[in-house]
């Protein structure tokens, strides 16, 4: 995808030509490119005797699309990837229970500016 | 073979140890977590040391019962096989290698043991090709601002993910809607995991948790969970000199993060309680500096491995006799 963004449509021949150095088979590249057709991320058009694909979407837009559905899995606790969030993501926390601790904090300041004072 | 056979009994002797000792844990758990959470870092070392108690249990297990046979190559007295009698059951004792070739009972028993743990870690090894993918989708799709890579997302989060090279993430409307000082803190939060390694914590725990019963397991990691995130509340309270400065983002961010109604429909499934917050605020209003490092409980451990191997080394015939009936 980041050689369709960078370069724009191109044959298969063409990417593996872009991609040589990194030993990659022209099978491999052809298969590739129609498994992201067929996910319908890249578009193709037959030109001749061989396709030429191109990237469907632009890619910040692909990305904030990626982006929304990682969060929207973080958010729903559907994603089972080990994190360390500040504060628990899937964890609900009720307006009472905000409002209670919000107290207790309030409190303890207030205490301690007692003490100082 | 006889070296197989022997390797086998081994096998046998330490997976039979670690049920007993994980179905023993899952009855005595509750107990114990009512006694060790909320002790800061000390009771996360305590923790881990409970995650690995079948797996080293059985491995103590297993050395008392070798111990005999180890024993006699030093003191050839203590060398049970020859008053046993070679020609008979089946002996734990790499000097007197078992007459048997190895069993398929014995095989099928060890596979039928090992479905659950091979399970749990091939579920564990997804989970980490999956946070690594994570990291990297989320890399490609941020900016960087400092340490802090920020994401284009209207949801409250923050976390670091990643195992080997973890990265701190922030999403926009979080970061702009905390001012300096509340950054400073996050930041300092968020740094303290990276610094302690707390994703590579996390595995070790997971892998000593294989040989735990899923209820202990889900128990055990939740209290780690919490210590650790009580020992970043810490650092970040000494880096900020302020403990209820940190307790208030904390609030002030869950406060931040209350879904809209119709978020809060889809959300109904994933939530669980609010409890790790109340623990977390809690803590920062009631530290414990002295909190003592569970010596109680260390010697307990250490007493009952102690007795562990005792009881191996009595046991030893009568486990020798057990594992004959496969032979």
């Amino acid at each position: 995808m980041d050689l369709l963004w960078d370069r724009g449509p191109m044959e298969v021949k063409d990417a593996h030509k872009a991609l040589a150095s990194r030993d990659i088979t022209l099978n491999t590249i052809q298969s590739t490119l129609k498994r992201l057709f067929e996910k319908s991320l890249v578009d193709r058009v037959k030109r001749s005797h061989a396709y030429i694909y191109g990237a469907r979407t632009e890619r910040a837009q692909f990305q904030r699309e990626v982006l929304g559905e990682v969060v929207d899995r973080l958010l729903t606790g559907e994603s089972d990837v080990m994190l360390h969030a500040f504060v628990e993501i899937t964890e609900r926390a009720g307006e009472d229970q905000l409002a209670r601790l919000e107290r207790m904090i309030a409190l303890r300041r207030a205490a301690l500016q007692r003490g100082k004072g | 073979m006889s070296w197989l056979t022997l390797v086998q009994a081994l096998a046998l002797t330490m997976a039979g140890a670690m049920i007993i000792l994980a179905l023993a844990f899952g009855v005595i758990d509750r107990g114990l977590r009512a006694r060790l959470t909320g002790t800061g870092a000390r009771s996360e070392r305590s923790l881990t040391m409970l995650a690995a108690l079948p797996l080293l249990g059985a491995a103590v297990f297993v050395a008392g019962c070798l111990f005999p046979a180890l024993a006699a190559l030093w003191v050839p007295s203590m060398d049970h096989c020859l008053a046993h009698g070679q020609g008979g059951h089946l002996h734990l004792c790499p000097t007197h290698l078992p007459a048997h070739s190895s069993s398929w009972v014995g095989w099928l028993v060890l596979g039928l043991a090992g479905i659950v743990p091979v399970f749990y870690l091939t579920d564990l090894f997804r989970r980490l090709i999956a946070t690594e993918r994570l990291k990297s989708q989320l890399e490609r799709a941020s900016q960087r601002e400092g340490v802090v890579r920020l994401i284009e997302a209207s949801a409250v989060i923050c976390f670091v993910v990643g195992v080997f090279r973890p990265v701190l993430f922030v999403s926009r409307a979080l970061w702009e809607g905390l001012n300096e000082s509340e950054r400073g803190v996050l930041v300092a939060h968020e740094l303290a995991h990276i610094a302690r390694r707390d994703s590579l914590r996390e595995v070790f725990a997971r892998l000593l948790l294989a040989f735990h019963l899923p209820t202990s397991r889900a128990r055990l990691l939740e209290d780690l969970s919490l210590t650790r995130e009580q020992a970043c509340d810490d650092q970040a309270a000494h880096v900020c000199g302020d403990r209820l400065a940190v307790a208030q983002l904390i609030v002030r961010i869950k406060r931040m993060a209350l879904p809209s109604p119709s978020l809060s429909a889809t959300l109904g499934a994933a939530s669980i309680s609010g409890a790790s917050l109340d623990a977390r605020i809690e803590h920062l209003l009631d530290p414990q500096p002295d909190a003592q490092p569970d010596l109680r409980l260390w010697w307990a451990i250490g007493l009952l491995l102690i007795a562990i191997f005792a009881a191996a080394h009595f046991l030893h015939h009568d486990v020798e006799h057990l594992l004959a009936a496969l032979y």
